[in-house]
Formats: C-alpha cells, sequence, structure tokens
C-alpha cells in the first residue's frame, strides 16, 4: 500500500492548494489497484471481515443422541429390492438432516463444497454362513470335507443425500458422484464402485478362523464383536454450474457386498440371510459442511 | 467507502498544521483497515507477491497467513499415547468424566475471529481389560470413547459427546498359553479402529486450544497413531 505514482515534491517547487491536493488524491480514487501495491503488501489489516473466503460452515448432530447406548435406533438387514435407504434419525423416526433454509444454499463455480459426517454403529451379525449369501465361502477339500467361512467382504454403507428442489426437503437424491445402490448387475442391486464418492462402508461383522495346524482345512469360524464403533466419510464438490442446496442428509444402505462384472467392480445388496440378527445399530454422530472459493 | 481527505486546500488560504495532518490521519485511518471492497479495482489483479507471505508457527507446527492457519501435528510413528479407565471414572458406568489424550492437542493464536475446521484422526488398540473389580461395566460396555474438545478438556462431554466415536474392549481377552498377550491380534478380537472426525467451530480472537479427549471404560487404550488439523478462516 505505499506506492504513490505522484511525484515527490522538491526543493523549489511552489507550494499551493494543488500540490497539496496532490498528496492525497491518489487514494481517492476507487480502483484501488496493483499500482497501489507493494509486494506482500495485504495482510490480515487490509481486509474486511469474514464471510468471502469462507462463504458457508455448518455442522448438525445426527441421529440419537445417547452416547452409551441405553437406547439405539436399530435398522435391519435389507431384502426386499430395490430397497430405500434408511435416513438417519433420532430413535422417534424423525430424520436429522441439516437444512439449508428457504433460500438454499448456492454453490458457486469456483467454489468447493465440503462435507464430513460420523456416526457411532454397532454392526449386530451378517450373512456369512447361509450358502448362497455373497459373504459365504466354502473351503473344499474333496473327501475330507468342508468348511464354510466368511469372506470378510459384507459390510454396511453410509452415503450422502441432498436435497436440490426446494426447502421441504421430500426430494432427496444421492449427491453428485453417488449412486443409490438400484442399478441392476447380475440380478442384483448396486452400483458401480466409481459412483459412490459419498460413501463410507464399516464391515457387517467379524469373525476368524484358526489356521489349519496339520489339517487341510481351516479352524471353526469364531465370532468376534465390534460392539460399537464409529464410522466416518468426507465428500466434496467444485460444481461446473452452480447448485442450490436445500438440505443434505446421510442415509444406510445394507448388508453390501463387493461384487465384479467383467473389469467393472461394485457394491452391491447381499438379501441372502442366515439366523445370525443380520442388523445394525446406531446412535449419534455429527454432519459438517464447508463451502469456500478455490480461485 | 474510498479516501476524501477532510480539508481540500484552496489557493489564497492560510496553510495550518492541524489540517494538514488531518489530512494525513485520516489517511492513516483508512490504509488501516477502512478499505471495502467497492475501493478496490474489480477485475482480477492481485497475485501472489501482492500477499504477506505466511509465517511458519513452529511449535503448534502450523503456518499462518492472511486467511488462517493450516497445519497441524501427528504421531509420527513414534509418539504412542494412551487412554485408561483410570482417568475418566474407573470404568463406571455412571461416570461422564472425560480425560485429556496426552500430546494429541493443538493451540493455535488467533488474530482474529474465525472460523475453525479442526480435523483429527487416531488408531487404537483397546484392551483387552478383564479385569472383574467391582464397580465397573461388564465387559460387553468395556469400551473407549473419542471425543474433540475445544478450550477446555470438559466441554468432550459437556458440548462435544455427539462427536465421540468409540472402540471395543478386546473382545477375546488374554491368551491362556504360553506367549503372553492378547490370545489373537486385536484386529482380529474387534478391538483395532481407525477413526476420525471434523469439528467446525465459530472462534473469538485470542489463544485457543484443540485436543482430542477421552472416557474410558477399558483399563488400557493405546493410541498408536494419531493426528490433529487445523484449518482457520479469518475471512
Amino acid at each position: 500500500m505505499s506506492r504513490i505514482t505522484d511525484g515527490p515534491v522538491h526543493d523549489g517547487d511552489v507550494l499551493d492548494a494543488a500540490s497539496l491536493n496532490d498528496r492525497f488524491a491518489s487514494y481517492t480514487q476507487t480502483d484501488l489497484n496493483q499500482f497501489n501495491h507493494r509486494d506482500a503488501a495485504h495482510d490480515l489489516p487490509q481486509f474486511d471481515a469474514g464471510g468471502w473466503l469462507l462463504t458457508h460452515a455448518q455442522s448438525v448432530q445426527i441421529g440419537l443422541n445417547d452416547w452409551k447406548h441405553t437406547t439405539y435406533v436399530t435398522v435391519p438387514g435389507m431384502t426386499t429390492m430395490p430397497a430405500a435407504a434408511h435416513p438417519v434419525e433420532d430413535g422417534a423416526g424423525n430424520p436429522t438432516v441439516m437444512s439449508f433454509g428457504a433460500g438454499g444454499l448456492t454453490i458457486a463455480v469456483g467454489e468447493v463444497f465440503r462435507a464430513y459426517w460420523n456416526l457411532s454403529v454397532a454392526p449386530i451379525g451378517a450373512n456369512w454362513d447361509t450358502a448362497g449369501s455373497l459373504a459365504y465361502n466354502l473351503f473344499q477339500d474333496g473327501s475330507l470335507g468342508s468348511r464354510p467361512s466368511s469372506t470378510w467382504g459384507g459390510v454396511w454403507v453410509t452415503y450422502l443425500e441432498w436435497d436440490v428442489t426446494d426447502s421441504s426437503l421430500t426430494n432427496w437424491v444421492p449427491v453428485f458422484g453417488q449412486q443409490d445402490f438400484t442399478t441392476v448387475i447380475g440380478g442384483k442391486y448396486g452400483a458401480p464402485l466409481a459412483n459412490t464418492r459419498a460413501s463410507a462402508v464399516f464391515p457387517a461383522d467379524l469373525t476368524y478362523a484358526n489356521s489349519p495346524n496339520g489339517a487341510y482345512l481351516p479352524g471353526t469360524e469364531i465370532p468376534s464383536n465390534f460392539y460399537f464403533r464409529g464410522v466416518s466419510g468426507a465428500y466434496f464438490h467444485a460444481p461446473a454450474s452452480p447448485i442450490t442446496l436445500y438440505g443434505l442428509r446421510v442415509v444406510i444402505k445394507g448388508i453390501m457386498h463387493p461384487y465384479s462384472v467383467g473389469s467393472t467392480n461394485y457394491l452391491v445388496h447381499d438379501t441372502v440371510f442366515s439366523g445370525y440378527p443380520s442388523a445394525l445399530w446406531y446412535n449419534g454422530g455429527n454432519l459438517a459442511v464447508l463451502k469456500h472459493l478455490v480461485q | 467507502m474510498s479516501f476524501s481527505p477532510p480539508t481540500v486546500f484552496a489557493d489564497g488560504t492560510a496553510l495550518q498544521s492541524a489540517q494538514l495532518e488531518g489530512n494525513y490521519q485520516e489517511l492513516r485511518k483508512y490504509l488501516h483497515g477502512s478499505i471495502v471492497a467497492g475501493d478496490v479495482q474489480a477485475s482480477q489483479w492481485i497475485d501472489t507477491r501482492h500477499i504477506q507471505p505466511p509465517a511458519y508457527e513452529a511449535y503448534s507446527a502450523v503456518q499462518h497467513g492472511v486467511s488462517g492457519h493450516q497445519g497441524g501435528s501427528n504421531s509420527g510413528m513414534t509418539r504412542l499415547t494412551f487412554c485408561t479407565k483410570y482417568l475418566s471414572g474407573q470404568g463406571r458406568s455412571d461416570s461422564q468424566a472425560f480425560h485429556a489424550i496426552p500430546g494429541t492437542a493443538i493451540t493455535v493464536d488467533l488474530r482474529r475471529a474465525c472460523t475453525v475446521a479442526f480435523h483429527y484422526w487416531y488408531e487404537v488398540e483397546a484392551g483387552p481389560d478383564v479385569s472383574t473389580g467391582a464397580g465397573q461395566v461388564g465387559q460387553s460396555s468395556r469400551q473407549v470413547w473419542i471425543a474433540p474438545y475445544v478450550g477446555d478438556v470438559s466441554t468432550a462431554y459437556s458440548s462435544y459427546r455427539g462427536h465421540a466415536q468409540e472402540a471395543h474392549n478386546h473382545s477375546k481377552g488374554w491368551s491362556t498359553t504360553a506367549g503372553a498377550g492378547a490370545a489373537v491380534p486385536y484386529t482380529l478380537g474387534g478391538a483395532y479402529q481407525s477413526q476420525d472426525g471434523t469439528l467446525i467451530y465459530d472462534a473469538p480472537n485470542g489463544r485457543i486450544t484443540f485436543g482430542l479427549a477421552a472416557h474410558s471404560q477399558i483399563d488400557r487404550v493405546a493410541v498408536v497413531n494419531w493426528g490433529v488439523a487445523i484449518e482457520t478462516f479469518y475471512l
């Protein structure tokens, strides 16, 4: 802020009103630019108050806030296809969503929208031990017999949906880059991994088997227990054209399993269930968003 | 609005020092925090060289620039830390106490009110805790919760327990055969967790600490890796 384009005062110059006024004229313009600014001229004091670089920040608690799990929400494993997503809710049937108000929140070109979420979840068993399940893997050793085991591939998925229609928040769709796992692939419902940009998965159960120890087959599958654990996800979107959001929420689907057709990998619903309590419990978490300029 | 000198001089009038100094004084005020968007050329003209370069603050491992802070610290594979029920209620279910997790806090010196994004991640190995002392929770409830705090550690419970994520005690206990240690690896026992979170916080100016705290109902929990990072936005 030190460069003045007016010349300095020299000995012998006549002091008059014009020469004095010129000392201040440089700053009366309304288009201060590079001619008025030296290198490293701009520091924090030169800038006005906040809100033009970070254009929005918001967070909301999601789920049922009972951190020691006296109560929790139960999501049964989904068998009827195509399955509706379970919106994370407060235990009384009220989805816990982030609302951006009647006018919505517009993401402009040149801005990035970032979202982070986490949730306390407790997968309480899966479907690995039922023939026909994608998680069912049968070790075969001819006449010596066979041993069922888990692929460890069973997961629940959390992903983001937004409402870009209006503030009634009744028109939820997956966010950009995310599908809702309703594409039919080989008779199963799912989505290619390339279209799961807003997904975070966590295991549907945990089992292991002891090593054969001289035999040919692994030992009997042994269940462990996650009980409650955390799952977290992150997402960003830098739109090619402006988009207005009215709401954002976290939804759940499961049980899912990796699946491959040709050279494409998918995450699909695994609908064959066993006597295991194939379900999910969850409590609370957090959903936070930031929107700011990137250019 | 753009700068307007309080005195515009006219020929034929006496020049008074107060008028001259008055103009300089108003110019000083204008140049120190009074320039508004309308005074600046609308088309893009400012280059990186025009911005004050950020300074690296070694203690907090962040850089501080015109728009705010950015950076953080992590365990670096050698700074293992811990959580324990002996600092948060002896494993009793009625306790709501959180204790700071040593080494996992970051303090920043904010020059202006701002919005802070506090990012954190950690890996834990929980238990095994097969202790039988009276009063503590049963095996199925032996968990550790890790939550962020801002300023005082007590805010981990009072304000941010909704952010808490947890890990469960090693479900398989200790080995009963030769070779001391957990019966099976922590990953197979369900007691290994890698978790992360983000806290958005509107902060006043001044020094403020962001950190991780734990409520443990397990006797020993190793935080084997961790990282904390800060983004602040003044503007």
